[in-house]
């Protein structure tokens, strides 16, 4: 009976600490560790220890209280910027190290942010909606938290831009459509809610394609950073672009095809689509129920690293959310390679490579296996089928999901969104059964190669950025090398490797097994630390008249 | 599949496409359609095999 009680009370505890924070619940405790009397065991344990340190083990906020990055390069080799770098390219780590030595205050990287905003939107038009006003105010609540000593974590007073395709509450979300230009959400998207109690400051809402598949017909679209008559990417080009170019410090974005590593490789960033289920998509605006992500955008490994952690988790108002819980990824970047294998695929992702594309692809082999990595070649015979399968099953399911919103409101669609989606109307179910068997194959080849390697690094893309026109007219496919995790659902990261020579970025991409985002992040960051690729700076000189 | 068959079919769908949204998505589906059967999986994953054997004649009662 005392027993009981004791467990009922710990039970008690354990379950006001999940309501309050993310999911801890007896029966995931269970599954972890096996029976309910080791839940027993584990829980007697809290007592001892502390129930704030169990806690601290969902809660991104509170894990950071205790961890001062500035010890990480001891741990992970991080180098750091100097503090005299320009506070509008600094990556979160940087930022959050002179917050916490109160060399600069969140109100004063918002402002510079702002003003930059104001002097190159007019050409990038990288946001849809900017929160001058409410960013300002969380800049200065920010302000007094960590002057007062009550920082929440590393990224707390840093600002953020979401894509318009994940809810905002009080802040308009269009997803870029006629059909939503008025959507003023009641709550946020979970992911927004997470960074936020994460203590980041919402600056905008980003750019993007209607319904991540369409144009950008309304707001304009967002131009390259690197040359302003080049294609930005899509459908997260808005996100990218801004960070790349540094209108904003870290940006989120969504997924489906490549909409977050396409931009990233462009416009020469990081952007991680996270394993499907790891990040919840309550309140994406959806586009593919089984393929879409939301992952961090940023300008370090580093970066990604912290915001998925602070994004990931279950989540009970997405029934695809996993229960898993999410590593501190930062804790296990570390500078060298060895004991890692890495699998360079023969098929497809080498194939058709512009020669600039493939010398800085071939030379980031190299520097990875310099880093201690072993690489091997693996054979995936199925990845160069995979366009129409992916193609037909994002509109086959866009209908799906859209069904209802275009019966009512089609003309309201763009042109290319509404053609996009309702042809997913009009496919045969045989067409649809072979293109779902296709990817089951494609599913168990990719498994398979896993079995043998860690990772596995491609181009991210087999171009650079091509003029705007040619997206206009002949549209190359931007979903070439990105499209075939998620079909699988396997994690998958985009870093710069390298520019061409007219000086446009090219993309690196690193997939994992899923749910190892760590190994991803390993992989990503060792090779960001033995290269200087991800410190340029778009030339952006001042306003084009 | 042709532009009357899709016709038909959005308005069944209660769809408001004009001839020009359907003319694109006839493409779209044909290109998609015509790829998809070239990439069909090899004999083990099909009924092919039976089929070299021949369609045995359907058994007549009576």
């Amino acid at each position: 009976m005392c027993k009981f009680a004791t467990f009922t009370r710990f039970s008690s505890l354990i379950i006001t600490a999940s309501a309050a924070g993310r999911l801890l619940s007896i029966d995931l405790v269970a599954d972890l560790t096996g029976s309910y009397a080791r839940v027993y065991v584990l829980l007697a344990l809290l007592a001892v220890s502390g129930v704030a340190v169990f806690f601290s083990l969902r809660h991104p906020a509170t894990t950071w209280l205790k961890r001062d990055l500035l010890h990480l390069p001891s741990q992970g080799g991080l180098r750091v910027n100097e503090p005299t770098d320009d506070l509008l390219f600094l990556p979160i780590i940087d930022l959050h190290r002179l917050f916490m030595a109160r060399r600069v205050s969140p109100v004063e990287v918002v402002r510079s942010l702002l003003e930059r905003l104001d002097a190159f939107e007019p050409q990038l038009r990288t946001h849809i909606t900017i929160c001058i006003d409410d960013a300002l105010e969380a800049a200065r609540v920010a302000e007094r938290e960590l002057i007062a000593g009550r920082a929440l974590g590393p990224l707390h007073g840093i600002p953020v831009s979401h894509k318009d395709n994940l809810w905002t509450a009080g802040v308009r979300t269009t997803a870029h459509s006629r059909t939503f230009i008025d959507h003023v959400p009641t709550e946020d998207a979970t992911a927004v809610r997470r960074l936020t109690e994460a203590g980041m400051i919402l600056l905008g809402k980003t750019n993007t394609t209607e319904f991540a598949c369409g144009d950008m017909h309304i707001f304009g679209h967002t131009p390259n950073p690197w040359d302003l008559s080049r294609y930005s990417g899509a459908s997260s080009a808005g996100s990218a672009s801004a960070v790349a170019a540094g209108l904003t410090t870290a940006a989120t974005g969504s997924d489906t095809g490549g909409s977050i590593r396409a931009p990233a490789s462009l416009c020469g960033m990081i952007g991680v689509k996270p394993t499907y289920g790891r990040v919840s998509r309550f309140g994406l605006v959806p586009l593919s129920w089984s393929m879409d992500n939301v992952g961090p955008m940023t300008r370090t490994v580093a970066d990604a690293a912290l915001m998925l952690h602070a994004m990931g988790g279950w989540d009970r108002q997405d029934p695809t959310s996993d229960r898993r819980l999410v590593p501190i990824f930062i804790e296990v970047l570390t500078p060298r390679l060895e004991g890692i294998t890495i699998g360079v695929p023969v098929d497809h992702f080498y194939d058709g490579l512009t020669s600039d594309v493939n010398g800085a692809v071939q030379e980031a082999l190299r520097t990875l296996e310099s880093l201690g990595a072993n690489l091997v070649p693996i054979r995936l015979p199925s990845a160069g089928n995979l366009a129409e399968v992916g193609n037909l099953l994002v509109k086959w399911e866009a209908f799906a999901l859209h069904a209802t919103l275009l019966r009512a409101q089609a003309p309201r669609y763009g042109p290319k969104a509404r053609r996009n989606i309702a042809a997913g109307a009009f496919f045969s179910s045989g067409d649809v059964a072979l293109a779902q068997q296709l990817r089951t194959q494609w599913a168990y080849e990719l498994e398979l190669a896993f079995e043998e390697v860690d990772a596995i690094v491609t181009p991210t893309l087999p171009f650079t950025a091509f003029p705007w026109e040619t997206w206009v007219s002949a549209p190359p496919d931007t979903s070439w090398g990105t499209r075939h995790f998620n079909l699988t659902g396997h994690p998958a990261l985009s870093q710069p490797c390298g520019f061409d020579r007219d000086g446009l970025p090219i993309g690196l991409q690193v997939v994992a097994k899923r749910f190892d985002e760590a190994a991803m992040f390993r992989v990503a960051h060792a090779y960001e630390q033995a290269t200087e690729w991800h410190r340029r700076r778009p030339p952006l000189t001042g306003p084009v008249a | 599949m042709d532009l009357s068959y899709l016709r038909a079919e959005a308005k069944r769908l209660e769809l408001e496409l004009d001839d020009h949204d359907l003319s694109i998505i006839l493409a779209l589906v044909h290109r998609t359609s015509t790829r998809l059967l070239v990439l069909r999986p090899d004999d083990s994953m099909t009924l092919e095999p039976a089929l070299r054997f021949g369609v045995p004649e359907p058994e007549r009662e009576g």
